[in-house]
């Protein structure tokens, strides 16, 4: 093969419109400048996403607001010039974030089960042993997903939606003016309709299309209003579209033959859709989801092998030469990194209760570290498909296994400290997990390189979980976790499931048959639908429904505009779409959370009403 | 055979899934919700489908003309592209805007085109080859996308710097590719 096979073979650059000031010296990436600010950005979305998510019941993505917020500062306010340097700045901003939900849904919940009789004591947990838990999570989190990059990234070329996004707001400066303009009139769609979706239909964002039209009820035919919805189906294109196919097969085909040929109970609860996915088709879903998950990777193998050869092989090179590996983090680190975030997770556990034995201690510790690489897998796999995080059923196994292990020698209260401060640590490390895999694919869109993301999200991690915890407590003191102006609808939750564990009401059938399904499909070589489909049974139908018009949009444009419409206006106007309504959001969780007094806790109540039918 | 691979998959998960959720759960003794035998067997139905589809995929493979037309692809975008990252390393000293545009327009499709095709690396080199190829032609791509972001932001060194990177890592490509081609 030689360059004379090329159909083209031009040898001049052609003049283009417009000029862009010359600059000379070396490239700004990671600076101390993308660090300070990264580090202040990312603060300040923490405690403004993790108080909101203590009132209202739901964390926002934040890796879009810390990149405009980026933009805004380093060019705007500063006048630096670089679309790496505030990649970075982003990474470091989003990686300070990560905490904010992790921490938000699984730490306060200690606050509100010690209003219980007989767990008054689990408030009383250590609180820089928490922390520390806390950044131990995120550094195994990291570590185990870092070496995973190229096989998601490069290999596998999942989507990530919220990635695409994210860079499409970076190179803004470059893109010119159309893309530009493209990207704020979809940002304005989506903002003005979420508008119009909020101040016309409160917290409920269901659209009942089916009885509407006299369809039954088991269908579950909803659309869930959000144009970000869309857009984000959109960018996954075709490959996500088995992610609605999850939701069809379980309200078209599964609830019409369970009302005919299913049990009593269940041909009775068929009309009742949140019914049918909370008891039944969730639990399914999550099984599914890991069973998927660990297939994939065993059918992925090869590749996987390859990548940790070749990154072993460069770690022993001394050449200074062009090896692709040089861009990764060493992999030694990572390994010590895994070594030392278990020893230290041994040691968190043996100390969070006093009754705690060295042997339960280790057992919780491996348990909780290997979850956090196969949720981190999941996680990560399922951000990247379709831009949703299973965060909540991930954890909710991992307080499970950690529960199933403490109890057996600790006492209630006991064995619920010593659960929620590993299980903290293992909620903040598959969100930092997830994060890290975003920011890469932003990163791979940029341009950037991955080894100075990679310690980025490192420098950024540690922070969180500080700022995020300390506004809890500075909150409880205040307000009183729990309370109505502080309804904290997550760890409600969470602390209602908690309960339920500690009394074995667990179905760890249901896991156990979805896994095996998801295994099934994994093993089928059709790429990644396992997970998708799974997605499809863990996710609200109303969600589904709506990314698949995304899907049937993109497909569509790709069949008859041609793909480069889709990367030249569709990708823009996509982007728009899911920062318009994130942005508008923030904003209104803002607006709730201070101006809105009178109903907050009618508002967080709706939340919690909310929180019962996705949970 | 792949019709009735995907019939005997689909039928296999299905039955299985109805079998996972067709009861409430049995307060008694839990782990009889799931009637693990009908399950067992929708299992090994849909291992059947698997197994036929995976025969039919692998004679796919063996598809010389179907295989040899992907594998095109994969050849002529990557000449493209490197004709293109080529002609801009001889142009390192252009204004950013030109540079940018000739990104744009010269490196964005056969990228895409590559991306696209890479299932043919599989078929016709097998999973290791194919990691390795990728491994360059990401490396390459994130190189050319780091120039586009340098010349939008006007660094010239750094675009220079990084066509040269991306034009290291398509020869080394390249040669994989040559290299398991005589391999073959």
């Amino acid at each position: 093969m030689s360059d004379s096979d090329s159909p083209q073979n031009a040898q001049a650059i052609p003049s283009a419109d417009g000029s862009i000031p010359v600059r000379h010296g070396p490239y700004p990436e990671f600076t101390w400048t993308a660090v300070l600010v990264g580090w202040v950005i990312g603060a300040l979305i923490a405690v403004s996403i993790g108080y909101a998510a203590l009132i209202l019941g739901f964390a926002i993505e934040g890796s879009e607001l810390a990149a405009i917020l980026g933009w805004g500062v380093l060019r705007g306010v500063m006048r630096r010039t670089s679309i790496v340097e505030n990649n970075i700045n982003q990474t470091i901003a989003s990686a300070v974030n990560g905490a904010s939900s992790g921490i938000m849904f699984s730490v306060p919940a200690l606050f509100i089960l010690s209003r219980s009789e007989g767990f008054e004591s689990v408030a009383n947990f250590n609180t820089p042993l928490m922390i520390l838990a806390c950044i131990t999570g995120c550094v195994l989190g990291l570590a185990f997903v870092i070496p995973l990059r190229k096989q998601m990234i490069d290999f596998d070329r999942l989507a990530y939606p919220g990635g695409i996004a994210v860079a499409t707001i970076l190179k803004s400066p470059g893109a010119g003016v159309r893309k530009a303009v493209l990207l704020l009139g979809g940002a304005l769609i989506s903002g003005i309709a979420h508008v119009l979706v909020l101040s016309l239909m409160g917290e409920d964002h269901d659209w009942h299309a089916g009885s509407q039209f006299g369809l039954p009820a088991m269908l579950n035919l909803s659309l869930y209003l959000s144009v970000m919805t869309i857009g984000v189906g959109y960018l996954s294109g075709k490959g996500g579209f088995w992610f609605g196919c999850g939701g069809f097969i379980c309200y078209f085909l599964l609830s019409p033959l369970l009302s005919q040929f299913g049990g009593e109970g269940v041909a009775a609860m068929v009309s009742s859709p949140n019914e049918m996915r909370g008891v039944l088709y969730k639990p399914l879903g999550i099984g599914m989801l890991v069973g998927a998950a660990v297939g994939g990777i065993v059918a992925a193998f090869p590749l996987i092998a390859s990548a940790f050869k070749s990154m072993h092989a460069a770690g022993q090179q001394k050449d200074s030469g062009v090896n692709a590996y040089n861009d990764e983090m060493p992999i030694r680190f990572l390994y010590a990194a895994i070594g030392i975030g278990l020893l230290v997770m041994v040691m968190i556990a043996f100390k969070s209760v006093p009754e705690m034995t060295l042997g339960r201690a280790v057992t919780m510790a491996v348990l909780g570290t290997l979850w956090v690489w196969v949720a981190g897998v999941v996680v990560a796999e399922c951000i990247g498909r379709t831009n949703w995080s299973p965060l909540s059923g991930m954890t909710l196994i991992a307080v499970t296994i950690l529960i199933l292990v403490a109890k057996g020698g600790l006492d209630s209260a006991a064995t619920i400290t010593s659960s929620m401060v590993v299980g903290a640590a293992i909620c903040l490390a598959i969100s930092q997990a997830s994060d890290m895999m975003l920011d890469l694919k932003s990163g791979y869109l940029v341009g950037a390189i991955p080894r100075r993301q990679q310690w980025a999200q490192f420098i950024g991690a540690w922070l969180g979980p500080v700022i995020v915890i300390s506004l809890m407590f500075l909150l409880n003191n205040q307000y009183q976790i729990g309370s109505d102006k502080l309804p904290a609808p997550q760890a409600q939750a969470l602390a209602s499931v908690t309960e339920g564990i500690l009394n074995d009401n667990v179905p760890a059938y249901r896991y156990t048959a979805g896994a095996g399904l998801g295994l099934l499909l994994a093993m089928s070589g059709l790429g990644g639908i396992g997970v998708l489909i799974a997605l499809g049974f863990y996710m609200p139908f109303q969600i589904a429904l709506t990314y698949t018009i995304g899907n049937v949009l993109r497909i569509v444009s790709d069949k008859s505009l041609g793909t480069k419409f889709g990367h030249e206006v569709g990708i823009p106007i996509a982007a728009g779409l899911i920062v318009g309504e994130a942005l508008v959001g923030v904003g209104n969780a803002l607006y709730q959370v201070f101006f809105a007094a009178p109903e907050t806790a009618e508002t967080a109540m709706l939340g919690c009403q909310q929180l019962s039918r996705w949970m | 055979m792949r019709a009735l691979g995907q019939i005997l998959m689909w039928l296999g998960f299905l039955a299985g899934s109805f079998a996972s959720v067709s009861q409430l759960e049995v307060q008694d003794d839990k782990w009889s919700t799931v009637p693990w035998l009908w399950y067992a067997v929708s299992l090994a139905v849909g291992i059947v489908g698997i197994v036929l589809l995976r025969r039919a995929k692998h004679d796919d493979h063996r598809d010389e003309d179907k295989t040899e037309a992907e594998y095109s692809v994969i050849t002529s975008s990557l000449a493209e592209l490197s004709t293109a990252v080529e002609t801009l390393c001889q142009h390192s000293r252009c204004p950013p805007a030109d540079a940018l545009k000739f990104i744009d327009d010269r490196c964005a499709e056969p990228l895409s085109d590559f991306a696209d095709s890479r299932q043919a690396l599989v078929k016709r080199f097998g999973m290791a080859v194919y990691a390795d190829v990728m491994t360059e032609f990401a490396s390459a791509e994130r190189y050319v996308n780091r120039s586009w972001s340098a010349a939008a932001d006007g660094y010239m060194d750094e675009v220079d710097a990084s066509i040269r990177r991306a034009q290291q890592h398509l020869a080394n490509a390249r040669n994989l590719i040559a290299a398991a081609e005589q391999a073959v």
